[in-house]
């Protein structure tokens, strides 16, 4: 009787439970991606501003 | 002996069919209240669907004009928004080419549901933009360099060693402007890549609920 009591009590949570959690799974996982993009971006960014700088060092006596 | 072990066995089996019968009655159940439950909430699903399209379209568009906002104020681009398709056909639509293609964007940011993921999505193209200024500025300064060199040339009033020294230079300079570029465009595509999950994941998911609201019916 337990084990009928138990399984009629998952498959009762189941359903509601199981949309919780995609929904929450698939904004976490967007934040993670778009963390990473951030990331990539900035590294791009500082790249693009250091390479300025050293074009800058080349150029000084033209 | 052997009464004492049966009895157990027995016990065991009855608690079996129990559980299979109390399961099945259950099931039906489940599936008669379904399909009345289906029954009453036809017309108001059908009115539940239409209404999230419509707040899906909504913030699709709400979007896409602040994106837009966001490239009217391009430096770089003399104050022109950039535009999806330059040339002349529309086969270019989805190739980045290491260029931001204006809408595109908004168009992805649409798929994503955090507001913190959309601002990041957005720092993200500030980002870029800035990166791509730099390079310019860089051809820029390259370029003024390589016209006052000319100038010297022409009037002779510089020796022939110092040109030549200077001439490497700039030739030095053209070339990490050039690596920087091709890096430039390799993060980009695997910035471009990265949205495209998030829509990969939003579409899938998309499936897998339309899937489920078939087998339900």
């Amino acid at each position: 009787m337990l084990c009928s009591a138990f399984v009629f009590l998952l498959a009762s949570c189941g359903d509601s439970k199981s949309e919780k959690d995609t929904s929450e799974a698939e904004i976490k996982q967007e934040e993670k991606i778009a963390d990473e993009v951030v990331k990539s971006s900035e590294k791009a960014k500082s790249d693009a501003e250091e390479t300025e700088k050293e074009v800058d060092k080349l150029l000084e006596d033209i | 002996m052997k009464t004492k072990l049966k009895n157990p066995i027995i016990c065991l089996l009855i608690l079996m069919f129990m559980t299979g019968l109390q399961f099945e009655s259950y099931s039906q159940g489940k599936s008669e209240k379904g399909t009345e439950k289906k029954e009453n909430n036809k017309s108001k699903a059908s009115s539940e669907i239409s209404k999230e399209v419509e707040k899906e379209l909504e913030r699709q568009e709400g979007m896409e004009k602040e994106h837009k906002e966001m490239h009217k104020s391009d430096k770089h681009m003399n104050g022109k928004p950039l535009k999806m398709n330059k040339g002349k056909s529309d086969s270019t639509h989805g190739k980045m080419h290491g260029k931001m293609k204006g809408d595109m964007h908004g168009k992805e940011f649409g798929h994503i549901r955090s507001e913190a993921a959309k601002q990041k999505m957005m720092a993200t193209h500030e980002n870029m933009q800035k990166a791509e200024e730099a390079l310019k500025r860089s051809e820029e300064k390259i370029a003024k360099a390589k016209e006052k060199l000319l100038k010297a040339e022409k009037g002779e009033s510089m020796p022939k060693e110092e040109i030549l020294g200077k001439k490497e230079k700039i030739e030095k300079a053209e070339e990490k402007v050039v690596e920087a570029k091709e890096r430039l465009k390799m993060q980009h595509m695997q910035v471009h890549e990265k949205m495209m999950e998030t829509k990969k994941i939003k579409k899938e998911q998309l499936k897998e609920a339309e899937e489920v609201e078939i087998e339900g019916a």
